[in-house]
């Protein structure tokens, strides 16, 4: 079953699928880098994600982080990344951006100790920054075809529009990559009866159905998920959750027919009774610039998932 | 000593050192709201954001919440505003009546949804923050003080210098009738024997030997390598070796005094004196878990320099070399390296200290503060949710 | 160029600065010669620690050597494990 819009419209990147949107990403590799890469943000007009970790953890904690950053700054709707980081920390700034490097994207580097401090790393971020958002403006959208996207969908609880979703993408070109909350793992082959291949937070996708492994739950399943390269994600929350978007990418929210969802039925994006189809057509056009609830809202969260125990 | 320490007397008999006005969202999707409703009335209302997104019957619910309601009930701040999702909010309503706190509640289902939270959240908070009088500041005795002790971005002057010297502070401090908390497991471990010494019971000092010992328990249970971890990259580059290197100067910020108790995470001490608490090493946790449960100031000890400060508490940070005052030095309230170059002595920074502790808990803003570096995080210990 | 000991039982101690090879380091009136690049913070060994041995540090053991260690030579994570974790 294929959508009425046969195209979508994109920001063509070098090397990566499409862009749904256009974004400088700065991203802080520890908790005490948020406040300077938020100070830069706002200062350029770019994007940030405000966290409490990137120190402290331990053994596969460290390597899923490192992974988790090095995903989103990869992820199609990240036009350049500015990484800032402190020096000291467990989930080191200068490792991310080798491991950015090594898949061909030079990123700059931010060091709040290297700089001599707060007000030295903001201007620094700022000087290295905005000349990368001012090369935004030039930015022009060119149709691309639906086999551009990679939708992204997580589950926080069943609903029959799942399997629909993702055989509905997939007949369209797409491909797909899906994480569900550990609770639901017994019925993954129900929500998702579609061949499909397993992998790490932080791993681009090339089947067409993926299923991103120890992605967490909750919100920290949109950041497994868009570490992994989704321009956009559909996202299933159970009842008892509010709809929740992301700060990198559209997350259209479809409303269960219960409990809080009954409440807050302007804050989803798709209703309880829409079908697949409907679903991704609202999908296509929250790709080509139509934007969500959540971020009409400016409203984003970020949790990233977790394995261990903090040290 | 010659600051006065002045405060604000609470109406349950409690001192606080900060006046603030603070927004507590209960679900990570309600941090903006707070924040935005906290930016559209005031900006030095304090709004918190974290990860928390509350899921049901989850390890972590109980300690999450000791979180946030300490930071809610903490005697620093004078007016709450809580956001939730729905009965959510029904507990900590219910602490801030009991602690006579001014608060008023916004809760998402019964406003119907976002747009209608974010009104009513800025209108509460309105009306919360014209009607609220910042109280005069008294007296208070040093019994008001409770002191978070921390170490971050350690390097191998730490034990030397600058912990050493906080320790001093304590000790003066737990002598004339405040308290102390002394944190972060991890870096005790190693330390642990000396520290029991020093319980006021037996039974105490077994307490501190089973914390550690449990701690010890969960990451072989894990069976994780450590590499890369404990000692931190930045504790290696400076010139830290092990755990039990990094742990026997870590427990300096304790001083040499009678240590009094051991505390769960969040738990408030139940007397003054000198107590050590169950956190992880994670900087923003351990002074999370602190301030929850009553710090009301912390003193902050950094051999490589980090900028984080608290959403609610004056933190005082202190270097452990003159090279980092001197490179980052807007990061750093009291240099310590002065003991190295032999300009000062132990004593005299150990009392430079506490004077600052005293001058900042009586209004003189911290330089963390000045910049608004508020991090807060949940503490999470089981976070597969079992 | 001084050494830093923090208690009479350690057998190594803190580099005040950086010190090269070649430099001689003062503990008190002693000399040590330094045979490796030490820098500011880290630890010198001030006696020959044989492999397996305790290296004691505030009087107390911070880990045991993984080699051989001459007097002079820096004591950091090439040739230091702990005892107490993995």
């Amino acid at each position: 079953m294929s959508t009425q819009i046969a195209l979508l419209s994109g920001y063509a990147r070098q090397g990566r699928r499409p862009g749904a949107r256009n974004h400088v990403f700065v991203l802080p590799s520890v908790v005490c880098s948020t406040k300077v890469s938020r100070d830069v943000a706002d200062a350029i007009g770019a994007i940030t994600v405000s966290h409490q970790h990137g120190c402290g953890h331990i053994g596969p904690d460290i390597t899923q982080a490192r992974g988790l950053f090095v995903g989103l700054a990869c992820n199609p709707n990240v036009a350049h990344t500015l990484v800032v980081s402190l020096g000291c920390e467990t989930v080191q700034g200068r490792h991310v951006v080798a491991e950015l490097e090594h898949r061909g994207f030079p990123t700059p580097l931010i060091g709040i100790q290297d700089a001599g401090g707060y007000a030295a790393a903001v201007q620094a971020g700022i000087e290295v920054g905005r000349p990368l958002v001012d090369g935004l403006d030039h930015a022009q959208r060119t149709p691309v075809g639906l086999d551009a996207l990679t939708l992204g969908v997580t589950v926080s609880r069943e609903d029959h529009r799942v399997g629909a979703l993702i055989t509905a993408a997939l007949a369209d070109g797409a491909q797909v990559v899906v994480a569900v909350d550990p609770a639901l793992e017994a019925q993954l082959d129900n929500l998702v009866p579609h061949e499909h291949v397993d992998v790490t937070v932080g791993e681009p996708v090339t089947a067409p159905v993926s299923v991103v492994r120890n992605a967490g739950a909750g919100a920290q399943l949109l950041a497994a998920t868009a570490s992994c390269g989704p321009q956009i994600i559909v996202d299933f929350p159970s009842s008892d959750q509010p709809p929740q978007g992301f700060p990198l990418l559209p997350v259209l929210s479809v409303a269960a027919g219960d409990g809080l969802h009954a409440a807050l039925s302007e804050d989803f994006d798709v209703d309880a009774l829409a079908s697949a189809s409907d679903i991704l057509a609202v999908a296509a056009e929250t790709f080509s610039g139509a934007l969500t609830r959540a971020e009409q809202r400016h409203s984003a969260s970020f949790a990233i998932p977790r394995l261990l125990r903090t040290m | 000593m010659t600051t006065e320490l002045l405060g604000y007397l609470r109406p349950n008999g409690s001192w606080g050192f900060r006046d603030h006005v603070l927004v507590v969202p209960l679900h990570s999707a309600l941090c903006d709201v707070a924040e935005e409703s906290a930016l559209a009335v005031d900006p030095d209302i304090v709004s918190l954001r974290h990860d928390w997104d509350n899921p049901a019957g989850h390890g972590d619910a109980e300690r999450a919440h000791r979180v946030l309601h300490g930071f809610a009930t903490n005697a620093n701040v004078g007016a709450v505003l809580v956001l939730g999702l729905g009965p959510d909010t029904h507990s900590l309503a219910a602490a801030l009546t009991a602690n006579s706190t001014e608060h008023a509640v916004v809760r998402l289902d019964e406003a119907g949804g976002f747009a209608r939270m974010r009104a009513m959240a800025e209108e509460e908070l309105r009306r919360l923050h014209a009607a609220h009088v910042t109280p005069e500041r008294q007296p208070a005795p040093w019994s008001a003080l409770c002191l978070g002790l921390e170490c971050g971005g350690s390097d191998a002057f730490s034990g030397i210098t600058a912990n050493p010297a906080l320790g001093v502070a304590s000790d003066l401090l737990v002598e004339g009738g405040g308290t102390s908390i002394l944190a972060e497991t991890t870096e005790l471990l190693g330390a642990e024997h000396l520290l029991a010494q020093r319980a006021v019971t037996a039974e105490i000092g077994q307490q501190i030997i089973d914390m550690v010992r449990r701690f010890e328990r969960d990451v072989a249970r894990h069976g994780v390598d450590l590499i890369g971890s404990q000692p931190a990259p930045g504790n290696i580059v400076g010139g830290l070796s092990t755990i039990e290197e990094k742990s026997l100067g870590a427990a300096r910020k304790g001083g040499t005094g009678p240590i009094s108790g051991v505390l769960d995470f969040a738990e408030p001490p139940s007397t003054t004196g000198l107590f050590i608490m169950d956190t992880p090493g994670q900087d923003i946790e351990q002074m999370s878990g602190m301030v929850a449960a009553g710090a009301n100031i912390v003193g902050f000890t950094t051999g490589r320099g980090t900028p984080t400060g608290s959403p609610i508490a004056p933190c005082l940070k202190i270097s452990t070399n003159s090279d980092v005052a001197q490179r980052l030095p807007d990061l750093i309230d009291i240099n310590a390296g002065t003991i190295i170059d032999g300009s000062a002595t132990l004593e005299e920074v150990g009392a430079q200290i506490l004077e600052a502790v005293i001058a900042a808990a009586s209004g003189r803003l911290t330089k963390s503060e000045l910049r608004r570096n508020r991090e807060f995080a949940i503490s999470r210990v089981r976070p597969m949710g079992v | 160029m001084r050494l830093i000991l923090l208690d009479s039982r350690d057998n190594v101690a803190a580099a005040a600065e950086n010190l090269v090879p070649g430099a001689v380091a003062m503990l008190g009136d002693t000399g040590i010669e330094i045979l490796d690049a030490i820098p500011r913070g880290h630890k010198v060994a001030l006696q020959p620690i044989p492999n397996g041995a305790d290296v004691i540090r505030y009087g107390e053991v911070i880990g045991s050597t993984t080699v051989d260690v001459a007097i002079g030579q820096h004591v950091h994570v090439h040739n230091i494990v702990s005892k107490r974790l993995p």
